[in-house]
């Protein structure tokens, strides 16, 4: 049997154990060991359950994951997006479905210190949600705002997704960083773009906000302050070379520890905090050692190689490979966690798209802004369920109707890198 | 049965508690790399807090913090594609977690026969880390360690899943 067979063998297995509820992590693992032992020997295939969780565990590119975590775990407990929204909502909820802006701007905001994007969603939900429906906002409107706002932490930088992304590849997570930062801050606008147009044409989605003086606005700005502050030492500290992405993590992740002792968090919340980072690194970390040992497999398997000769040979363009990419990410998005997919399906196609000659950083972007709509789109979408936990009464089509204009700009987003590559490579 | 798996929940709750003051080490680790730096930077070498070791410090703080983590997080940390499975009766849903939690008892034991082996070697050959010049055979044991919690975690959680399946525990 010829080592691609075998290659896809274990891949077949790894995808009917996924199916079968097994985590994706010890899918990995297991196909991976497997494959690895039927293609080369048993002996090696064990070696490697010593060189890969002792290689990645103490693989200092890795150690940024838990301290951003930790960051976004600290803004989260000490309930920074109440500070955050407050302070949006007096500079715009005045404005024609300003309270929605201003929902919109807190996520990318908070999500630009979180990372998360589950976690985005719920913080804003929490406080949010009520005051949209309090002032009479559609639930479509009031539950899509938040569902697509919590996707922004995929994209704005410093994000987890665009770090794995450039370790697996070995790109500078620095260079992923900035060019995350303008297709990040894109998606923030053609999603107020997308709210504006919305209540342009359907009036009776919102009703008007209470209007505020010039005083209360900077009085709101002020409360802005703290969380754009570390964002911009992050990201400026990385951009001039001052800090290296493990630096910049420590650095915000203390930042952000103090504004939350400020805040009133104690000895006890911030063991709580770590206690809650490390289960969250632990379930990054668990599929990252999967997609190692997997990783292992696939280099022995020649899989990716024989991919590569098989569009060779199909004599598509570039572009084709690029869609038919794209295709198989939203389809896996729509079933698959976006960290998962990324670690699963990134060794396979990267060999691909470096064939077709694509920038892998631009390429980056594209992949993760895919993964970022499989959160709002159906049947799993994540964060349309976070809502749901947060508006009982509103149905899942009502929120799945509301992300719609969302994922109608994801797509302008997409199109727009796609045919500007200087979105995403400019500051690079 | 049940003191067991208590015994061993303790220890790997313990466990985690360090793993947490490892994070919050990691992060005062680069702290003080940073500073000291920009001090060093700032008044032109005259003052030189710099230390050696930093980055095998934060490499070493990334292991243990996460490999303590894994066996308390074994049955609470796992994303799992559940939409072919939605409608699988609650006793087939556990009979599958039984069956992954016996796979990762034997990935886990499989890592500590070879991390027990790496101890011995290294034990052996005296080999000690670059930096801090640490014996090499202590970090693969403090790693054993690990490893073989993840080990009883994961086969104590399986058999308790199996138990469930047969009626045994509740």
């Amino acid at each position: 049997m010829s080592t691609t067979t075998t290659g896809l063998i274990c891949i077949a297995l790894m995808l009917a154990l996924m199916a079968l509820r097994i985590p994706i992590a010890l899918a990995m693992a297991v196909a991976g060991f497997t494959g690895f032992a039927w293609i080369v020997a048993f002996d090696p295939a064990m070696a490697i359950l010593e060189n890969a969780p002792f290689e990645t565990l103490t693989n200092y590119n890795f150690s940024p994951i838990p301290m951003f975590i930790l960051m976004g775990v600290l803004a989260s407990r000490s309930k920074m997006s109440d500070q955050l929204f407050s302070g949006a909502r007096t500079l715009f909820g005045s404005w024609n479905g300003g309270i929605s802006l201003a929902a919109l701007i807190s996520c990318g905001i908070f999500s630009a210190i979180s990372g998360s994007s589950v976690a985005t969603a719920a913080s804003m939900s929490r406080v949010a949600l009520p005051e949209m429906r309090k002032h009479g906002y559609a639930d479509s409107l009031a539950t899509g705002t938040l569902a697509a706002g919590g996707t922004l932490g995929i994209m704005i930088p410093p994000s987890i997704a665009l770090l794995l992304y450039a370790l697996i590849t070995e790109q500078s997570v620095g260079d992923m960083f900035m060019a995350g930062l303008i297709p990040g801050l894109l998606g923030l606008v053609l999603y107020c773009a997308a709210v504006a147009i919305l209540v342009y044409f359907r009036p009776h989605l919102v009703q008007p906000g209470e209007a505020t003086t010039l005083r209360q606005k900077l009085a709101g700005l002020k409360g802005l302050v703290p969380f754009t502050s570390i964002f911009l030492i992050i990201i400026g500290g990385i951009y001039i070379g001052l800090f290296t992405p493990t630096e910049a993590a420590a650095v915000g992740a203390f930042g952000t520890l103090v504004i939350a002792v400020r805040r009133g968090m104690r000895w006890s919340g911030f063991i709580d905090a770590l206690q809650e980072t490390l289960t969250v690194s632990a379930m990054i970390f668990f599929m990252i050692l999967g997609a190692e040992i997997f990783g292992f497999f696939l280099s022995v398997s020649r899989i990716s190689f024989e991919l590569v000769e098989l569009v060779d040979s199909l004599s598509l363009s570039p572009y084709m490979v690029l869609f038919a990419i794209l295709l198989l990410f939203m389809a896996l998005g729509c079933v698959m966690d976006s960290i998962a997919m990324l670690l699963l399906t990134v060794p396979v196609v990267f060999p691909l798209v470096q064939a077709a000659g694509f920038d892998p950083i631009w390429f980056g972007v594209i992949a993760v802004i895919t993964v970022e709509l499989g959160l709002i789109t159906p049947p799993v979408g994540m964060n349309v369920f976070v809502i749901k936990a947060f508006a009982k009464d509103v149905s899942i089509g009502s929120i799945y109707k509301g992300v719609m204009p969302f994922v109608i700009s994801d797509l302008v987003r997409l199109a727009l890198i796609i045919a500007f590559p200087v979105i995403a490579l400019g500051l690079v | 049965m049940s003191v067991l798996f208590r015994l061993v929940d303790a220890v790997c709750r313990g466990m985690l508690r360090l793993s947490a003051l490892l994070i919050a080490a990691m992060m005062l680790v680069v702290l003080a790399d940073v500073l000291t730096r920009a001090l060093f930077r700032l008044s032109d070498g005259q003052l030189d807090l710099t230390f050696l070791g930093g980055i095998e410090l934060v490499r070493f703080a990334l292991l243990f913090a996460i490999l303590y983590a894994l066996p308390w997080s074994v049955d609470r940390s796992q994303v799992v594609v559940d939409l072919f499975t939605e409608h699988l009766p609650e006793a087939g849903k556990t009979l599958l977690e039984a069956i992954c939690f016996t796979g990762y008892t034997l990935l886990a034991l499989g890592m500590s026969t070879r991390f027990w082996s790496a101890t011995i070697d290294a034990a052996r050959s005296g080999e000690t880390s670059q930096d801090l010049l640490v014996p090499m055979a202590y970090i693969y044991a403090a790693t054993l360690t690990g490893t073989i919690m993840l080990t009883l975690r994961s086969l104590l959680v399986a058999s308790n899943r199996l138990g469930k399946v047969l009626g045994r525990t509740s």
